[in-house]
């Protein structure tokens, strides 16, 4: 069994072709600006189901509040040293009608005795949302690691506008991506879904059962 | 990108086998079609088969040997060769210089290959034939074969000369892209699934109301039709070339 | 399996009615949903030929991206396996199970380790794997394969999964879609949050940066790849892509041929195990890169073309054989034009070589393919290695039918040959009432009226004609 790779890669050795096909540089996705960009990108989220709302950084509390509370949501996942969890922090009222968790990095399972046992909701940072695909992209982190966007039923994505890129191609580009290997990235175009019983599309299997995409003005 | 002669004075007729064997009378309509337009026809009676039986049951070197007797028998001129099929076309004109890739007739194989044209795509792009239609209303089905579609896309020349016919309305049949079930040995190494494919179009077919239904091709036409026949439905079919000739001399 | 096992097969798919409309009506869907999609047939062709040149530029070179894949992926700290089989590939899942002490598996859908029988092996050596997408884990329960590469429960009714569920899962039937989903849901989490090991396919692994690339919606993949201690990625060793900014091209590629969506809901690109201060993710990353006949299709310059699949199932949706008789009928792991293309390549053709004849070459499936992979011509080169016995195919030659053989040896002689060519259709022509309607002429004849051989050939007729217009001139 050692010898596999061996055989394997001397097989396409020989197998080599003469000759290949360049690349063809082409797929340039639309290339919108300004308003244009944004609207295409809120179209293309909705289009799969994602709640986008538009807000103004003082606004972010009340209306996370208000998405919680229509959705008797009691508890909300946040890193407090993100951007949108430090103006959560500072807008949250102190009622107690809506617990904020923040992932205990001292605990020795955060992820599988709190995470998906109790948390009902996230709010998470992104990359950025490319508007051709309709997806937030997110690299997670440490404060922010990748079961927090996918195992409460509510992920909110905290997006500011000027996060939005016209396209996957251009995020690749942007962020130097391949030099700058996150061990994981994802993209997310809206819930969780399946077509699987009776092929009729159903929302929230196994992921999030609601995608809300918060648009906040820079 | 197929290259179209500017004109045609003569041109070269390839009939099918299955014109021969079973259609002669479309054979003679698509003649006539083009010396009507003025052109010189050309059909040398050693013609036969196109060889793609044998191609796409995987049996290649008696391909060649029948690919090549018909390029042998239209080696003494250049004129384009003319097929009143979308299929036996696209063998001729697409695989013929895949069959003798690497082999010494290869660059003959290629001359004779960039002269092959189905017959309503020669009509409708080299000859732009008037037709005026001296029928009474019909009501026609239009059956796409898949290599006209797929491989000499000649679909859009067919439903061009249609509708220069004042008083034909062509209609649109469901699944229209989709395979008759024909495919040579196909429908009989495949029997069962060529039955129930052929059963859907003739639905298809039926289900458009018109009186009768048109092909390109005339091994769809021997299936569908066929089949129609053996149900006893009253739907008949027709070659393109037949129809053309019947309406605009009707 | 032979031919005559397969007309079984056929027969029994063609007279199940329900399972026809149902069928027809989720293909419909899809076809529907890509043609929304790639609506501009200009950009749909260069889209095609973009991808098709990032594909060839991998399967011709396989070796050296391998190896590049390779360096990259130690690089980040993912531990690259090479199996030359399937049985090598699922021992080493069961090796890599074994050495963190594990027993419990989850899996995502993949077709790689469906090919492989990896549950099979698993389950044999006391682990329990759990199918997590939820038509998967639907035809688990029930003992089945996939039906449809991105549909494998397409042909299972509400009321079969109530009753499956009620009985291997332990709820109360219900045949409410949305109950059901919610309890597969609720059962899986658990299995989730305790599995040791996770498992899943992969879309493209790409070369450049070492990175494992995930499509799906349902997010049960996600959870595979990033709740259990370990994940394990298995794939086949064609699915690589050169570079990270390939991706973008090769990802709408995929989805939207699948299901005519932009993008799927999830994307997901494994870069390696959690890092120090990381919360979670895997603290082993593994890849598993399979052969299993792959480097043999390598060597021919047609049939490797073959490699360049994405597995998006568009071919599937678009044939007419696969909508008559679904994905069972062909009793193997890849159905549809795919698996006429792959399965005789991967397994021989003593064994799939009747899947070879199950395709009337209409072209639609190259048609849609969104690399471009010919396979019309490639199932109809499968039946050259049929009986060819200096073929490239496993098994190639060992076409029983001489008797075919000896048909189209004279058929070459009649069609070279003016006379014997008109005597043959004259024969017929007298004849052609009276044949017995066995053999060929039995089956066409079993929905068709005999083809009506003409006394006269085309030569005869134009002769005749020429002579009128002589007449009357």
């Amino acid at each position: 069994m050692s010898n596999a790779r061996e055989n394997i890669l001397a097989r396409l050795r020989a197998a080599r072709a003469e000759r290949v096909p360049d690349y063809i540089p082409r797929w340039s996705p639309a290339h919108p600006e300004g308003d244009e960009l944004v609207a295409l990108a809120v179209k293309h989220m909705e289009a799969t189901r994602t709640l986008v709302l538009r807000v103004a950084p003082s606004e972010i509390g009340a209306t996370v509040r208000d998405l919680l509370r229509q959705r008797s949501v009691t508890n909300l996942l946040r890193a407090p040293d993100t951007w949108v969890g430090e103006l959560l922090d500072a807008q949250w009222p102190g009622d107690g009608e809506c617990e904020l968790l923040t992932w205990d990095h001292a605990a020795p399972d955060y992820c599988r005795d709190v995470l998906f046992p109790e948390a009902q909701a996230s709010i998470t940072t992104v990359k950025a949302l490319v508007a051709d695909e309709g997806a937030v992209v997110l690299w997670p982190t440490p404060s922010e690691p990748r079961t927090m966007s996918l195992v409460p039923p509510l992920h909110i994505a905290a997006v500011r506008v000027g996060q939005i890129l016209p396209s996957l191609a251009e995020a690749v580009a942007a962020f130097d991506w391949a030099v700058n290997r996150p061990n994981n990235a994802v993209l997310i175009s809206g819930p969780s879904r399946s077509g699987d019983i009776e092929n009729t599309l159903r929302i929230g299997v196994h992921g999030p059962m609601e995608l809300v995409v918060l648009l906040v003005d820079d | 990108m197929l290259h179209f002669p500017a004109s045609a004075p003569v041109a070269n007729y390839f009939g099918t086998c299955l014109v021969d064997m079973c259609y002669p009378e479309y054979g003679m309509a698509g003649i006539r079609l083009l010396r009507r337009e003025g052109v010189e026809v050309l059909c040398p009676p050693r013609q036969s088969c196109c060889g793609q039986p044998a191609y796409n049951s995987g049996f290649l070197d008696e391909t060649r040997t029948v690919a090549l007797h018909q390029v042998k028998v239209f080696a003494d001129n250049d004129a384009p060769i003319v097929v009143p099929s979308g299929s036996c076309a696209a063998m001729m004109r697409y695989h013929y210089p895949r069959l003798f890739e690497g082999r010494p007739e290869h660059a003959e194989v290629l001359r004779f290959s960039e002269r092959v044209f189905e017959l309503t795509q020669f009509l409708n792009n080299v000859l732009h034939p008037a037709y005026k239609d001296a029928g009474a209303p019909i009501k026609v089905a239009w059956h796409s074969s898949c290599h006209a579609r797929r491989e000499m896309d000649c679909i859009k020349d067919s439903l061009a000369l249609l509708a220069q016919l004042e008083n034909v309305t062509v209609l649109p049949i469901d699944n229209e892209h989709e395979c008759c079930g024909f495919g040579g040995t196909f429908s009989v190494k495949q029997p069962e699934i060529s039955a129930a494919m052929v059963r859907d179009k003739a639905a298809a077919i039926a289900k458009t109301g018109a009186e009768v239904f048109l092909v390109g091709d005339c091994g769809c036409l021997m299936n569908i039709a066929g089949h129609l026949e053996k149900e006893r439905s009253p739907m008949r079919g027709l070659h393109i070339a037949e129809f053309l000739w019947e309406r605009i001399h009707a | 399996m032979h031919n005559a096992d397969f007309t079984r097969n056929v027969a029994k798919a063609l007279n199940d009615a329900p399972q026809r409309a149902h069928l027809e009506h989720v293909i419909t869907n899809f076809m529907r949903g890509r043609r929304g999609l790639f609506n501009d047939d200009e950009e749909l062709a260069a889209l095609r030929e973009a991808a098709n040149a990032v594909k060839r530029r991998v399967v011709g070179r396989l070796a050296e991206v391998l190896e590049r894949l390779e360096a990259s992926c130690a690089a980040n700290g993912i531990q690259v396996h090479w199996a030359e089989t399937g049985e090598e590939a699922s021992n080493i899942v069961l090796d890599i199970t074994r050495s963190v002490g594990g027993k419990t598996l989850v899996k995502s859908k993949s077709m790689v380790t469906e090919e492989i029988h990896l549950n099979k092996t698993l389950e044999a050596n006391g682990c329990e794997i759990r199918e997590t997408d939820l038509g998967e884990f639907i035809i688990q329960l029930i003992g089945q394969t996939p039906f449809h590469i991105i549909a494998p429960a397409l042909h299972v009714t509400k009321e079969q999964v109530g009753a499956i569920f009620a009985e291997k899962i332990g709820i109360d039937y219900t045949e409410d879609p949305d109950r059901l989903q919610a309890e597969a849901r609720r059962f899986l989490r658990e299995r989730f949050r305790r599995a040791d090991v996770g498992v899943t396919g992969v879309n493209f692994a790409v070369a450049e940066t070492g990175t494992i690339c995930v499509v799906e919606n349902e997010g049960n993949a996600r959870m595979c790849a990033s709740v259990p201690r370990v994940h394990v990625a298995v794939t086949g060793l064609e699915k690589i892509v050169d570079r990270l900014a390939d991706l973008p091209l090769m990802l709408r590629m995929l989805v939207g041929s699948a299901t005519g969506q932009r993008i799927s809901t999830y994307f997901n690109m494994v870069g390696g195990p959690r890092r120090p201060g990381d919360q979670d993710g895997p603290e082993q990353v593994h890849l598993v890169l399979l052969d299993n006949g792959r480097s043999r299709m390598a060597g021919d310059e047609e049939l490797r073309q073959s490699l360049q699949c994405l597995r998006c199932g568009a071919c599937l949706n678009h044939c007419p054989v696969f909508k008559r008789i679904g994905g069972h009928a062909y009793a193997a792991t890849y159905p549809g034009p795919v698996g006429t293309m792959v399965m005789p390549q991967l397994k021989g053709l003593d064994e799939y070589g009747y899947m070879a004849l199950a395709s009337s070459l209409c072209g639609a499936c190259g048609e849609v393919c969104p690399v471009m992979v010919p396979i019309p011509s490639i199932i109809r080169r499968l039946r050259v290695e049929a009986h060819d016995a200096h073929g490239a195919v496993l098994d190639h030659g060992h076409d029983a039918a001489r008797m075919e053989s000896l048909a189209w040896s004279l058929w070459a002689k009649v069609m070279t040959s003016p006379g014997l060519n008109a005597m043959a259709r004259k024969t017929m022509a007298a004849l052609g009432g009276a044949l017995p309607a066995v053999g060929p002429l039995g089956a066409w004849t079993s929905v068709r009226v005999r083809p009506k051989f003409s006394s006269k050939g085309l030569a005869d007729l134009l002769r005749e004609e020429d002579a009128k217009e002589k007449g009357s001139k």
